[in-house]
């Protein structure tokens, strides 16, 4: 290919729900990988910050035919029409026309919050605490990622640290394009049973492109028409009910079926 | 027109131009970079700058032994990740090992001596100089020798290391020093078996690849109890994989991970697994679905004319009997005897999960009961032999002190309680452990890197290195069908006040000598064994053992991250065995086992609750969770800390006690608040309890005790904590 010319990419995620195990290991890989800091003590589930949040959910069955999943919900990346995008004062949320990744710019971030009022998934947070790491711990943090001060709104970028790696070691090769084992995202990274697939959507042979377009993918509140770049998989029809219910708006939490 | 300069005309120029400015990018640029000045300033933690690299090792949080490969700035670790094609993990890690970088700035941590003193609910601490400690230790250590006055006992919280196997050895030529484990670790469990067969059947393990039905009494067999990649293979038919793996059916009290993801779940009234696990056994001796002439041949106390056999024994549980004792259906019963029969190979699990306490000796030996008639053990069942992993000669086994449960040895025994809580290990009641002391007179010192668990109960703290800050090898796995060893290597340079724990007890028993050098000989006595096959992390393949010219060269590669693993043998055939084990009275024990103590067949005080305890591996009671485990605890929900009980709504309206709000359970022993979580799934009359504590995000300006479950726990009620009654009020 020609060194000048870069192919538009469509990064995505497909997330099985039926393997998902609830284990957790991708929202600790994410806040490492993002430099997230720990809660403050008086931190709870409504002013904590996971960029990755693991919600459980059950089909609303009594003892004991209750039927449980986990759904991994971070930025779900939409494509049309971002809510985020179009409510933002100060041009603090960008679409990578090259990648198609929904960026925040915490930098000019003015921590006025309609981004997290429009955005539909709850996927946004807020920084209710200037960042805090114990004693020694900064020395700890991921060298590419610049920790986010109070008062800002921050969120899944689908980890720009590395996709900035990654372009650096394909510059260093002197491409413009990247080698998609360089660009992995550090839930899809940990999650010790393979639930998430990560690539480029326009890649019609990448495992994500495959997964979905699968008769068991599905995508939440696809009604809204916002074409959002994280599929979810699952067999199960109480499951796959969940997309179209709303997000509870008083509890991050409680997504009960 | 000429410019007059009125009050008015001044007011409309300012308020013209700031009307116009704010058509121009001035304001907006200012608005701007203030929001990016303020980003900047000093208490704003800065990212460290310097050369990256990479390094390898293992990690020790379980005894999983996931390989790892560290990204590291500075020579300091800043993210974990697995390192590929690992035998244990194959490039994954669970969500503590992945932070497990970070338990060296625990807030907790300590890094030097420590006296403590508890008060109401908070803890004091005083420095201390270790040798203070260490003459305290070997003055008490020279009287329990010497004068006889009390036991020397250590509670290794990691067992089957090799520094477990120096403490066994200095324990043994001691004379009056007994090892102690948790009574929940693997090791009792084979100890169960040897009762059986009235001899060391030597270490087993579990063949997974063989196994096409699992009945899990409620180990935690989809989360945490096998290696990921174990986990991983057993839940492979799930999804759009297209695999296959092996059908799970667990047995629990709680709606445990497990449960939830097993592709059965059947619901048991606290502590009756015993009674079920007969209850299996009559429809498979009814129905005739076992090797007669195997089980007539080798089991001494099958049929006994004039004694009371396994068959009378068994005999009495039929379908409906067991029902009646533990909540599960006769039908439920019937079928899944059936169903282990005909869709074998099948393996029964009874190593119950480590928070919730162990299932017992009894019901243990019901377990492998089943396991044996269903020909799970023997010469081509999914319970394999397999050998010890070699280790230098003063550590044969008569040169060892025998592993203990801490529920075997009498109470007020102790003169010296030493707890290795140098690793992260099973969680025990501290009222278990201080009845077994002599009281007042007794000396409790933890070697512990942080002030958490077990330790928070003692008079001295001396500090070992963190997690990835000291050299230590992983045990094999119970669930692991070889023997197995790596060697997590430092990766941080640990601080100047800490020992480990070999150079601890070197000190106490005036044995020279370093862990590098303990762990170097093993890997000599492995390397002179020219078994197995080493797992090397530079390459990601295996290679015969044998192809390594020395053992320098093995112990580089098990320092890099990588795994040996044994061969593996042919089962024995199974020898001759009783069923109810080897003690006076056996069949009397086994039928209280069955029919005895159950929380339903209390009789019932008014207003209590039976609360279940669990855990979940290397987040349990003491372990030393990292900060950002906040993320999983408190922000999330995700994980459900000591602090939660979760009831049934119906349950929640008869105790009047609604979700989210307060509740407090008293016992003898005490009382705890807990906050009050109803969920439809949990069965009526139970409350399940998590025994971690919550992580420590940030340092307070005091150390306050942790609240743990099992510290409610009035250990005469029950040798096991798998289930207690507790009154709950709403608080
Ligand atoms: S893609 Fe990266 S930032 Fe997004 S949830 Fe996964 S780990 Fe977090
Ligand atoms: S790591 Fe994988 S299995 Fe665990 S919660 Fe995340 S998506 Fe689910």
């Amino acid at each position: 290919m020609d060194q000048t010319t870069v192919k538009k990419s469509r990064y995505g995620m497909a997330i099985d729900l039926d393997r998902c195990t609830g284990c957790g290991a991708c929202l600790i890989a994410c806040a490492v990988e993002n430099n997230v800091s720990p809660g403050q003590p008086k931190v709870n589930e409504r002013n904590g910050t996971t960029w990755m949040r693991v919600f459980e959910v059950q089909d609303g069955r009594p003892f004991p035919d209750a039927q449980t999943a986990f759904i991994p919900m971070m930025c779900q990346q939409c494509e049309v029409e971002t809510p985020c995008v179009s409510v933002c004062p100060q041009n603090a949320v960008e679409v990578d026309p090259e990648t198609g990744i929904v960026g925040q710019i915490p930098q000019r971030c003015l921590g006025c919050r309609y981004c997290m009022t429009a955005c539909p998934y709850h996927a946004r947070y807020y920084n209710w605490w200037d960042p805090k790491w114990p004693d020694g711990m900064e020395k700890a943090l991921n060298p590419d990622v610049a920790p986010r001060m109070r008062g800002v709104v921050e969120k899944c970028n689908f980890c720009h640290g590395r996709l900035h790696e990654a372009r650096a070691r394909a510059a260093a090769q002197g491409s413009r394009q990247i080698n998609p084992s360089d660009y992995i995202p550090a839930c899809v990274e940990a999650c010790p049973v393979q639930a998430i697939a990560f690539g480029d959507l326009n890649d019609e042979s990448t495992d994500v492109a495959l997964l979905a377009r699968s008769e068991r993918a599905f995508r939440f509140l696809a009604r809204l028409g916002t074409e959002t770049k994280v599929y979810y998989l699952s067999g199960r029809d109480w499951v796959r009910r969940l997309a179209d219910r709303e997000l509870a708006r008083s509890k991050k939490e409680t997504l009960h079926g | 027109m000429p410019l007059t300069l009125t009050r008015r005309n001044v007011l409309k120029f300012v308020g013209g131009s700031i009307a116009g400015m704010m058509v121009t990018p001035l304001p907006w640029k200012l608005l701007d970079d203030v929001a990016i000045w303020t980003q900047n300033g000093p208490w704003i933690p800065k990212v460290p700058r310097g050369p990256i690299t990479t390094a390898f090792s293992t990690c020790a949080l379980c005894s999983a032994g996931c390989g790892i490969q560290a990204r590291c700035v500075n020579t300091i670790p800043y993210a974990l990740s697995g390192i590929r094609n690992h035998p244990a993990n194959n490039g994954t890690l669970c969500p503590s090992g992945v932070a497990g970088h970070h338990l060296a700035y625990h807030p907790l941590r300590l890094k030097s001596p420590v006296q403590l003193f508890r008060r109401e609910e908070t803890i004091e601490v005083q420095p201390v100089s270790s040798e203070e400690i260490l003459g305290k230790i070997s003055a008490a250590v020279a009287i329990s020798r010497n004068a006889g006055e009390g036991t020397l006992a250590l509670l290794d919280q990691r067992p089957g290391r090799s520094v477990s196997l120096f403490y066994r050895n200095q324990l043994a030529m001691h004379g009056r020093g007994v090892y102690l484990v948790s009574p929940t670790d693997p090791i009792l469990i084979t100890q169960c078996l040897d009762e059986m067969v009235g001899t060391s059947f030597g270490p087993v393990g579990y063949n997974l690849e063989r196994v096409r039905t699992v009945l899990s009494f409620s180990a935690p067999v989809l989360d945490g109890w096998g290696t990921p990649v174990q986990t991983s293979k057993m839940l492979a038919h799930r999804g759009s994989s297209g695999q296959k793996g092996a059908r799970v059916i667990q047995i629990d009290s709680r709606y445990s991970r497990s449960a939830q993801l097993a592709d059965q779940w059947i619901p048991i009234k606290p502590n009756t697994e015993a009674a079920l696990a007969f209850g299996l056994a009559h429809v498979l001796l009814r129905e005739g679905l076992y090797d007669k002439a195997l089980i007539q041949s080798r089991a001494l106390d099958f049929q006994t004319k004039g004694k009371h056999s396994y068959f009378d024994l068994v005999g009495r549980f039929t379908p409906d009997h067991t029902a009646e004792c533990t909540g599960v259906s006769r039908d439920v019963i019937v079928a899944t005897a059936r169903a282990l029969a005909a869709q074998g190979p099948s393996l029964v699990i009874g190593d119950g999960d480590s928070g919730g306490g162990p299932l017992g000796r009894e019901a243990e030996m019901a377990v492998w009961g089943i396991n044996i008639l269903l020909g799970a053990l023997g010469s081509n069942g999914a319970i394999v032999h397999h050998r010890a992993v070699p280790a230098p000669k003063e550590f044969s086994a008569n040169g060892l002190s025998p592993v203990q449960g801490v529920s075997d040895i009498p109470d007020h025994s102790i003169g010296v309680l030493l707890i290795d809580a140098s690793e992260q290990g099973d969680p025990l009641p501290w009222s278990l452990l201080e009845r077994k002391l002599i009281p007042d007179q007794s000396l409790v010192v933890a070697f512990s890197p942080t002030l958490t668990g077990l330790a928070q109960h003692t008079h001295y703290i001396i500090p070992t290195p963190a997690h990835l800050e000291a050299l230590t090898d992983v045990p094999t796995m119970l669930s692991s069908a070889t023997g197995t060893f790596s060697v997590s290597s430092p990766l941080l340079r640990r601080p100047e006040g800490t020992m480990d724990a070999r150079e601890i007890m070197g000190k106490i028993f005036e044995v020279e000598g370093t862990l590098e050098e303990l762990l170097k000989q093993r890997t000599s006595a492995i390397f002179e064994s020219r078994r197995g096959r080493v797992f090397k992390a530079s390459t990601g393949s295996s290679v015969q053992l044998t192809e390594l010219g020395s053992s320098d060269e093995l112990w580089a590669e098990l320092t890099a991250g990588g795994m040996w693993m044994d061969d593996p043998v042919r089962s024995k055939p199974l020898p001759e065995f009783h069923f109810m084990g080897r003690s006076p009275a056996a069949y009397e024990r086994m039928l209280d086992a069955g029919e005895g103590i159950s929380s339903s067949n209390e009789p019932d005080a008014p207003r209590k609750i039976t609360v279940l305890p669990y855990g979940r591996r290397a987040e349990v009671g003491g372990a030393q969770l990292s900060p950002l485990m906040t993320k999983l605890y408190q922000e999330s929900g995700l994980h459900r800390s000591s602090k939660v009980a979760v009831l049934n709504p119906a349950t929640a309206k008869e105790f009047n006690v609604a979700n989210g709000g307060r509740g407090t359970l008293v016992t003898e022993r005490g009382t705890q608040e807990v906050t009050i979580r109803v969920d439809g799934a949990v069965m009526p009359g139970v409350a399940e309890i998590a025994v971690s504590p919550e992580p420590v995000g940030q340092a307070g300006t005091e150390i306050v005790q942790e609240q743990d479950i099992l510290e409610l726990i009035v250990p005469d009620q029950a040798p096991t904590w798998r289930a207690f009654r507790a009154t709950l009020q709403k608080a």
